[in-house]
């Protein structure tokens, strides 16, 4: 119907890590993804052999946005009430990911966040089946996630990653795609 | 008209690991094991045990979503009703610790009944487990109760 709402559900989605690898051929700090991919052809199988198998982990991925500003009070005068001016900032954000804790196994995702924890990585997070748009990539701390907790009950951790500057997200479904980059490039496709 | 299709589900195997369990149990009380049913007997001849219908519901253990299945434990006795009681004691304990020996299952309730087997309007004492297991998981990829389409146990490295 005309005024109904867009809907989007996640049905399969991708989730992805990989360390930052600054002796790859080409590398440049300017990179969002491994192998200077971007949101629109990075793909889960660019963060290596281990990723593909995070997915089935995560139970919630989330890029979350935090509002920054400053704001400069001036106080009242005689002939007119207190004020506030607001400076905005860039927002900050941080990749919170829920999953199920998997340290039976040795290529999983909570042995790779143990591994890897204050190093630098990339992270993919797609939204659209089989690494279609809607997608972002980008960079964040990587810290270790929870080890245990209850017996015989299914176990979740959960993580949040700073990530660092602004990430690169593409917009839409594919054949129809807006990226807007870190550095506020944005492209329509077509 | 096309084929069913024959594999099993999660369903199925749960299933069949219940009837192991419930063979262990009636074994333990010192009743044979052929008094073990898949499915509720076309023909009861007491003390027997079955495992009947499931219901599947919506769950949210440990903060994340998915589908639970509640199978029905069936044991029904016969004899005094002294005797039943006694029984149905020893049945109840064994069951326990047999069921839970399954893994990945949680007891939700253990109690007594009254069925009716014969459907002749006179029913029997019964004891029946509810136990439950998650069988369907949320998560970024679509999962289903049916294994052979479940894109977890397709992957390379998933659950090693």
């Amino acid at each position: 119907m005309a005024n109904d709402p867009a809907i989007f559900q996640i049905t399969d989605g991708a989730c992805a890590l990989a360390v930052v690898n600054k002796a790859a051929s080409g590398y440049a700090d300017s990179w969002v993804a491994p192998t200077g991919k971007t949101a629109l052809t990075a793909v889960t199988a660019d963060y290596g052999t281990d990723a593909p198998a995070f997915r089935f982990q995560v139970t919630s991925a989330k890029l979350t946005a935090s509002k920054q500003s400053n704001r400069t009070d001036r106080p009242a005068t005689f002939c007119s009430p207190a004020s506030s001016t607001v400076s905005p900032s860039s927002s900050t954000y941080t990749l919170d990911v829920g999953y199920f804790l998997d340290e039976h196994m040795r290529a999983g995702l909570a042995s790779f966040l143990y591994a890897n924890d204050t190093l630098e990585g990339y992270f993919l997070l797609g939204l659209g089946d089989a690494d279609t748009p809607p997608k972002a990539v980008g960079r964040v701390l990587i810290t270790a996630g929870d080890f245990g907790g209850d017996p015989q009950t299914n176990r979740t951790g959960s993580i949040s990653l700073d990530v660092r500057g602004k990430p690169d997200i593409v917009f839409g479904r594919t054949g129809s795609t807006r990226l807007v980059t870190g550095t506020g490039t944005i492209t329509n496709a077509p | 008209m096309t084929a069913p299709i024959d594999s099993p589900t999660k369903l199925d195997q749960l299933r069949a690991e219940l009837r192991g369990a419930l063979v262990k149990t009636m074994e333990a009380v010192g009743w044979p094991a052929e008094r073990v049913h898949l499915f509720p007997p076309r023909q009861t001849v007491t003390p027997t045990a079955w495992v009947d219908v499931p219901t599947l519901a919506q769950t949210n253990m440990g903060g994340a979503p998915g589908i639970a299945a509640t199978f029905p434990v069936c044991i029904a006795v016969d004899g005094l009703a002294a005797d039943q009681v006694a029984k149905l004691d020893q049945v109840m304990a064994r069951g326990v610790d047999n069921l839970l020996g399954v893994g990945d299952l949680t007891l939700l309730t253990a109690g007594p009944d009254w069925i009716d087997l014969t459907g002749m309007g006179a029913p029997t004492r019964a004891l029946v487990f509810q136990v439950q297991r998650v069988v369907l998981l949320r998560t970024l990829c679509t999962g289903t109760i049916t294994p052979s389409n479940d894109p977890a146990e397709g992957s390379p490295t998933h659950g090693e």
